[in-house]
């Protein structure tokens, strides 16, 4: 049915569009290929329902059964709490540097992985879990940036912050 | 050590002196410089080194936010500028074979008025965009390199400054022109035809490292971008041309100014509009949950651990209100324009701009392209016909709307950068809301002193002059074939059909992406297309990581270079017309 459905959009949008070129004669607004442009829509009209159908559907069962994130992506949000559990601990006796590549490992090996796995989710659920993770990951970015600029005291007043933003993604899932 | 005693510099006094000081230096130049060429610079890039030169290296304690404050004002005083240099020349050009009574208080009050909503508008739609799309901003990311590169490891400041070097270079050789063959590489512009293929296919490559590098940085999803360009000029024109529908007379470059001019520029105007507004519908459950957030988040704030992140939601509807009071005062002043007139342009005009905001952010979002030209045309065309024929109030409209999309596109590519170095929103926002209308008054005021600078007080810029004012001659155009009936609306109509379908496709961006395409020349998407090709083929072959440490740093820094030797251009041609006289 994708794959159909794909087949006939593209089909009917080439069809518009090159039906859509020609000019029309002196005097009249549009020109006599209008016919073929309005077939070629229709084509492209059901291309999409066939194309947009398994997603309909796939949101009805989501909006009546569960709407949590795969285990693998929340496996990953519970990794960087951990993660960022330790880190709180130590940050007291780590230096600027060392804090700078412990939140740059935070955010490479789990918050970018976990935001690019919620990308393009249009439900409700996931664009509370969305906002809460990039709420975190700006706030990660402050405190390397702090961190990186030599503001040990500013990098430590953010963590309880970002550590907050995630901990919010959390209560979403449980 | 940098904002060492605790305080975390970021709005400070320093911060927001040297981002007014550059965003007037950068509007005047860049002013001058879409008189010139037909385009202009966002300035961010050049705001962001300078920032980095005076508030680290000489005031010795800058910070990265504190940076990112400084490259906000100074381009969104430079982008206010832009909007402006864009339509106001079309009147000053009409005025010279019309006769046409300039409204200056008019055009100022509809330009801040513009600048206002364009930032309120936009501001609500940064988690929609940046954090539940995710769009790359290509700038705002190039931005965001250089602001972190002295901490970001040399590896990182080495790959920037390569990538610099090589663009700057290589810009330096294209304004030189010693590389220029008749025929072959003209105005940057490498002809691919050889005397084997037609010009209707439109071979030809914009040889631009900032053009690649925004492909680079954009990969797998700017591909429909490229398509759209190949489907366009591979597809459709050749089609058209075969089937007979093009004027047989017509060869060369006239033939392909006619199919660019007549069929897919006005089509790809179409598709942007649909497009956009269907992304609107299809994605209203997100948008809602966003502007929900941001109102949940105003009342919150006082509770939170974060405190207010985004400019409340209150001051966006009174922002809101006192843009849409701006438009009627502003249009109700006008001779000729009544109560009703007045109300509709301030109700419709204030809508379409949102929407038009809208599609200039996703299309820099997703692209680095900001079709404002495009908008300001529709613009006047929607108002003229609006306001009975109307001349001088759709210029008024259609110069808040440009203003107010060059905000919108300005403000998404900072908001950009700050998450990417964890500046906070409320700040960002409130400093660009803030200065936003200086940039509307200098760029009149550049304008207005250029014009004069003509024989007996006129026509200083203009077909014919030194500086030719492309985009203002190609308004004048487009409002004579208004005046005359000779709007295209079968081509905007049926785009925009097409461009709704493409709009609720499953793919982000799709119908945005397409409409863009048929809008740009062939020339500059074949570029940026080989870019996104290039950063795929490196992600199958390296990885996710290699391209984000490598190719990231390196992407930005063509991007800087090209923007750098740009401007210095700009300001050699306003120190050598100066000169000359």
């Amino acid at each position: 049915m994708r794959v159909m459905g794909s087949l006939l959009f593209i089909v009917g949008i080439v069809i518009a569009l090159i039906s859509a070129a020609k000019l029309p004669t002196l005097g009249t607004t549009w020109s006599d290929m209008l016919p073929i442009y309005g077939g070629a829509v229709l084509l492209a009209v059901i291309g999409l329902l066939l194309l947009r159908w398994p997603q309909i559907r796939q949101r009805n069962r989501l909006n009546t059964a569960s709407l949590r994130a795969s285990p693998s992506v929340m496996n990953l949000l519970q990794q960087l709490l951990a993660e960022m559990q330790t880190l709180g601990s130590q940050m007291n006796d780590l230096d600027e540097a060392g804090i700078a590549t412990r939140v740059n490992r935070l955010l490479e090996s789990y918050v970018l992985p976990f935001a690019a796995a919620l990308i393009g989710s249009r439900s409700q659920y996931h664009v509370e879990l969305v906002v809460a993770v990039a709420q975190g990951e700006r706030l990660l970015n402050r405190m390397w940036s702090a961190a990186s600029d030599g503001n040990k005291t500013e990098a430590i007043a953010t963590y309880p912050k970002a550590l907050a933003a995630f901990e919010q993604c959390n209560l979403f899932n449980g | 050590m940098f904002g060492t005693r605790g305080h975390y510099r970021e709005l400070t006094v320093a911060a927001v002196l040297l981002g007014l000081v550059q965003g007037v230096i950068l509007n005047i130049a860049f002013a001058y410089m879409a008189l010139k060429l037909g385009f202009s610079l966002g300035g961010s890039t050049i705001a962001a080194i300078l920032g980095y030169v005076f508030l680290r290296g000489i005031y010795g304690r800058g910070t990265m936010v504190e940076n990112n404050i400084n490259q906000t004002i100074a381009s969104g005083i430079n982008s206010a500028g832009t909007g402006v240099v864009f339509v106001l020349p079309a009147l000053f050009l009409l005025s010279a074979t019309m006769p046409i009574t300039i409204p200056f208080w008019q055009l100022l009050i509809a330009g801040i008025g513009g600048a206002i909503l364009g930032v309120v508008a936009i501001i609500p739609l940064r988690k929609q965009l940046i954090e539940l799309e995710r769009l790359r901003f290509p700038t705002g990311v190039a931005v965001a390199t250089i602001i972190r590169s002295g901490a970001a490891g040399t590896d990182k400041a080495r790959l920037l400054g390569i990538g610099f070097l090589i663009s700057a270079s290589w810009k330096l050789l294209m304004i030189s022109g010693w590389l220029e063959q008749p025929g072959l590489l003209e105005a940057e512009e490498l002809n691919l035809s050889f005397g084997l293929l037609p010009d209707y296919i439109a071979p030809a490559l914009y040889l631009s490292t900032m053009n690649f590098a925004a492909g680079l940085l954009s990969g797998r999803a700017g591909l429909p971008f490229f398509f759209g360009g190949i489907l366009a000029w591979w597809i459709v024109s050749p089609v058209s041309v075969s089937v007979g529908w093009i004027p047989a007379e017509l060869q060369g470059a006239a033939l392909v100014d006619f199919i660019y001019g007549e069929i897919l520029r006005p089509l790809g105007i179409g598709i942007l509009i649909g497009a956009a507004f269907m992304e609107v519908v299809v994605n209203f459950p997100a948008i809602k949950s966003a502007l929900y957030a941001l109102a949940a988040a105003s009342r919150m704030a006082s509770h939170s651990m974060t405190g207010h992140d985004e400019l409340p939601f209150w001051v966006l509807l009174v922002g809101g209100g006192a843009a849409i009071i701006f438009f009627f005062v502003a249009a109700f002043s006008t001779p000729g324009v009544s109560v009703s007139q007045a109300l509709m342009v301030a109700v419709l005009g204030s809508l379409w701009l949102g929407l038009a905001g809208l599609i200039v952010a996703q299309c820099t979002g997703l692209t680095d392209i900001s079709p404002i030209s495009g908008i300001a045309l529709i613009s006047v065309t929607i108002m003229m016909v609006i306001l009975n024929g109307n001349l001088v109030a759709a210029i008024i409209v259609t110069v808040a709307v440009a203003v107010g999309i060059g905000q919108s596109s300005d403000m998404m590519q900072d908001l950009k950068t700050g998450f990417l170095v964890g500046s906070r929103p409320l700040l960002q926002q409130l400093v660009q809301l803030s200065i936003s209308w200086l940039g509307v008054i200098i760029a009149f005021a550049v304008i207005y002193v250029l014009w004069s600078s003509g024989a007996d007080g006129q026509n200083g810029f203009g077909p014919g002059t030194s500086l030719p004012a492309p985009q203002a001659a190609v308004l004048t155009s487009v409002i004579e074939a208004t005046q005359n009936h000779t709007v295209p609306i079968d081509k905007f109509v049926l785009g925009g059909i097409i461009g709704a379908l493409l709009g609720a496709a499953p793919v982000s961006g799709l119908g945005v992406l397409v409409g863009l395409a048929m809008y740009l020349p062939f020339s500059i998407i074949l570029g940026y297309g080989l870019g996104c090709l290039a950063q795929i083929s490196i992600v199958n072959r390296k990885g996710e990581a290699f391209s984000e440490n490598k190719v990231v740093p390196l992407a930005a820094g063509l991007i800087i270079g090209e923007a750098i030797m740009g401007v210095g251009h700009a300001i050699y041609g306003i120190l050598q017309s100066t000169g000359g006289g």
